[in-house]
């Protein structure tokens, strides 16, 4: 592929104070993170808490209210070309040219981005998420899973520096799970690439970040490693789960719903 | 326990909402209508039920203006067609022509309806509920019925009366009902068979065979055979009702046949019912019986189309996978491999595919009566322009509707490196190249006729540069829109209306250069010289204008 990653500056992703609304609608009301060079960050929150329209907003999908977003020091909605170039993206809902096979959509996103030496990784994708017999078969024909194999694929051809997966596990089986999970953190081992998924899956998140921010209702609630995010809360043995609801849930509330559950 | 019909009606209305619905939003690129406002939301389904009504008025509409070319026919055509055809088949001609035209109209119509009825997947609802197959399948055929409505009662209150009253019968406009109901039911059963055919044989099918290639095209030139029969019919009917009188001179056996064919003998019985003379019980005993022949296979139709809608939504379009198929890919360069992807898409959706095939089939219609025609080499001269000229406008007019293959998947595409410039140059390219096929249709079949080749070819090619500045416009204007609105469904039912309206300002480009050449002399250059002049200054202009700052993402 063309060489933009020569010119790259080095903190792959920088969001301070990211304000995104749909009209009178805030979905995110004050975000700031960064990822850094080689780690895997992971943006946790409940459904509708923000993650998907904060993921748009770095994609330069979204324009933002306020704040602002940069992807290796540029903003991806005037640099676009430069920022798309160096980033993979897998939407948390697989969106595809159903008229088409895998093999054509994976054609066309080679061709624009104009790939060179991919084949072998190809191969080994693939090979690996058990997609070759697939390759004939109309989109539209295709399980969910399957498709978003294909978009996973799609976002690795190019080996980008920064891949960003927003829920990228939700239709998979449980044995491609387990191999994208040891493949992202082959992934980022290098040092050179990094990740930034969003998930409401904690144990995935707890086994496969490094970092983690803690997002509800569009405002960021915690960040740092688990060990961090322990001491945040004063809870020296919690799980991620047990951090997650204690920054985002009223305990008590919640254990009120559970008990009429348990009654209905 | 069997519904009552309030209750099938009642859950046709649920799955006919939930049907427009997804046909005119939940298809949009990147969800921007999920992501709009509350507000907008909210008021989702009542918009697209809307959009679809005016739709389906708008198909009426086109029914309600052929009839009433019908009545103008009717009532004065004679003298205009200068037929020797007696009276009864004169009208019974034409009554029978409106049906073939109203025929292929439902059919394609039915066709439009089928396909995003079976992609909304609004019939899984019904798996869920505790409903007999006899009630599910009545539920799906209803809410079909339902995106088509108000055209078929036009057509079944409407023509009659139109009959009645050119006709001066009321005999002959009650005849005339059996016969839309007949077209209306054998053009559904038709819209719904060749809808199966192409879930099972195409839209499913394995890419990359040469064998699923020819199926693919085989049925999309089927596609098309709906719009060139009313093309066909309605430029070539004093031909049709000539050739008609010559028969009946010199070859009655061959009228006779041709009055046999389905929807002649409901025409025929119509017009004979009007009180002309010599139209007697012997007359018109074949054609009653007749009639009633067709008519039986209309019953067996609607046994078999109230069920269709369902299976149809059931069909299963899975291809076996292949053990090794490989993963070797061919690559482009970025504008090429978008150009491909939209012909793949285009060959495997009949509404893109009808519209990219449909400027060919009409310059092959207007080159073989060139060329069959016979006509004086000057004539033939200005019926090649004219081919050329149709050429233009239908690339100029159905060019932009290729924006809408992007459809859902053009949210991924926003997340490739590709720039606005890249994309509008390919679609430029998609219509360039019909317009240029077209061209080549119409210059293979006159390249004997016309008597000055040379010329004609010339003509076509300094048209080229207006055809790609209208093509420039449409397409930047239609980006501009899409990045804020989402690409819709360009189909009739989508109320996509303003991929319709930037036609407008299109055609006014390309159609310019064909103006100056045929309307005004102007000094100092022969009329193809300005042609050339004004078509590159377009495509420089626009072209300067629409391409200006786009090497930004799309």
């Amino acid at each position: 592929m063309t060489e933009p990653e020569a010119t790259a500056p080095a903190q792959p992703l920088r969001v301070d104070h990211l304000q995104v609304a749909y009209g009178e609608v805030v979905a995110v009301g004050d975000l700031s993170i960064s990822v850094r060079e080689g780690e895997i960050y992971g943006l946790i929150g409940s459904n509708g808490a923000g993650k998907t329209s904060a993921i748009k907003a770095i994609m330069g999908l979204l324009t933002p209210r306020k704040g602002t977003v940069h992807v290796f020091g540029k903003d991806p909605v005037t640099n676009g070309i430069l920022t798309r170039a160096l980033t993979g993206y897998v939407p948390e809902v697989s969106i595809l040219y159903d008229a088409l096979t895998p093999r054509e959509y994976l054609e066309f996103v080679a061709s624009v981005r104009r790939l060179e030496g991919f084949r072998e990784r190809l191969v080994d994708f693939a090979s690996a998420l058990q997609i070759e017999g697939e390759m004939d078969r109309a989109i539209s024909t295709l399980s969910n899973g399957t498709r978003q194999k294909v978009l996973l694929v799609s976002s690795l051809l190019h080996q980008p520096r920064l891949l960003i997966l927003d829920e990228p596990f939700n239709s998979l089986d449980p044995r491609s799970v387990r191999i994208m999970k040891d493949l992202l953190g082959a992934y980022v081992r290098g040092g050179k690439r990094s990740i930034l998924f969003s998930t409401h899956t904690m144990e995935v998140a707890e086994k496969l970040c490094q970092r983690v921010g803690v997002l509800d209702r569009g405002v960021l609630k915690g960040e740092g490693t688990l060990q961090e995010l322990r001491s945040q809360v004063r809870l020296p043995d919690a799980t991620l789960e047990d951090i997650f609801l204690e920054l985002t849930t009223d305990r008590e509330q919640l254990s009120q719903i559970v008990d009429r559950l348990e009654a209905a | 326990m069997t519904l009552d019909w309030k209750e099938r009606l009642r859950l046709a209305n649920v799955l006919y909402r939930e049907v427009t619905f997804q046909a005119i939003y939940a298809l949009k690129s990147g969800n921007v209508f999920f992501s709009g406002d509350r507000k907008k939301q909210s008021e989702g389904p009542q918009l697209a039920q809307r959009r679809v009504l005016q739709s389906k008025i708008t198909v009426a509409v086109l029914f309600l203006l052929t009839f009433l070319a019908s009545a103008v026919a009717l009532r004065f055509g004679r003298s205009y067609f200068d037929t020797s055809l007696s009276t009864v088949y004169f009208d019974g001609a034409i009554i029978s022509l409106v049906l073939v035209v109203l025929f292929s109209l439902v059919w394609i119509t039915g066709l439009q309806v089928a396909l995003p009825f079976v992609s909304s997947q609004a019939t899984t609802a019904l798996l869920v509920l505790p409903l007999s197959e006899e009630d599910a399948s009545w539920v799906s055929f209803l809410a079909f019925m339902r995106l088509f409505d108000a055209p078929l009662i036009t057509a079944l209150l409407f023509f009659p009366l139109v009959v009645g009253y050119s006709l001066n019968s009321v005999g002959a406009g009650l005849a005339i009902v059996p016969g839309v109901i007949a077209t209306e039911v054998l053009a559904l059963a038709l819209s719904l068979l060749t809808a199966r055919f192409f879930s099972r044989s195409v839209s499913g099918a394995s890419g990359g065979s040469w064998s699923s290639l020819v199926v693919r095209w085989i049925y999309l030139v089927l596609w098309t055979i709906p719009s060139l029969v009313i093309t066909i019919f309605i430029t070539f009917s004093v031909q049709i009702i000539t050739t008609l009188g010559d028969w009946q001179a010199n070859d009655p056996t061959a009228l006779q046949s041709v009055f046999a064919l389905f929807p002649f003998p409901y025409g025929f019985l119509s017009a004979s019912l009007s009180g002309t003379p010599g139209t007697g019980l012997p007359a018109i005993a074949v054609p009653v019986l007749l009639a009633i022949i067709y008519f039986v296979l209309v019953v067996f139709s609607i046994q078999w189309i109230h069920g269709a809608p369902l299976a149809l939504s059931r069909i299963s379009t899975l291809s076996p996978a292949k053990r090794n198929a490989g993963t070797e890919l061919t690559l482009t360069t970025p504008a090429v491999a978008v150009l491909k992807k939209d012909l793949r898409i285009a060959s495997r959706t009949p509404a893109y595919a009808f519209l990219l095939l449909l400027p060919l089939l009409d310059a092959f219609v207007l080159g073989l009566f060139t060329y069959l025609g016979s006509p004086a080499p000057f004539l033939a001269q200005r019926y090649a322009f004219a081919g050329v000229t149709v050429a233009v406008l239908l690339a100029t007019f159905f060019g932009p509707v290729f924006f809408a293959t992007e459809v859902i998947g053009f949210s991924m595409t926003r997340t490739l490196p590709l720039s606005q410039r890249t994309l509008i140059f390919s679609k430029t390219g998609l219509i360039a190249f019909v317009y240029l096929m077209a061209f080549a249709v119409v210059a293979v079949l006159v390249s004997s006729r016309v008597y000055d080749f040379p010329s004609f070819v010339l003509f076509a090619v300094v048209e080229l540069p207006a055809v790609v500045a209208a093509a420039f416009l449409e397409i930047g204007v239609l980006l501009e829109r899409a990045k804020q609105t989402g690409v819709p469904i360009a189909s009739l039912y989508s109320g996509a209306w303003w991929t319709t309206l930037v036609v407008v300002p299109g055609l006014l480009v390309s159609i310019a250069p064909l103006a100056l050449y045929s309307y005004v002399t102007l000094p100092y250059l022969p009329p193809l010289g300005w042609m050339a002049v004004v078509s590159l200054a377009l495509v420089l202009i626009i072209g300067s204008i629409v391409l200006h700052g786009k090497n930004v993402p799309v």
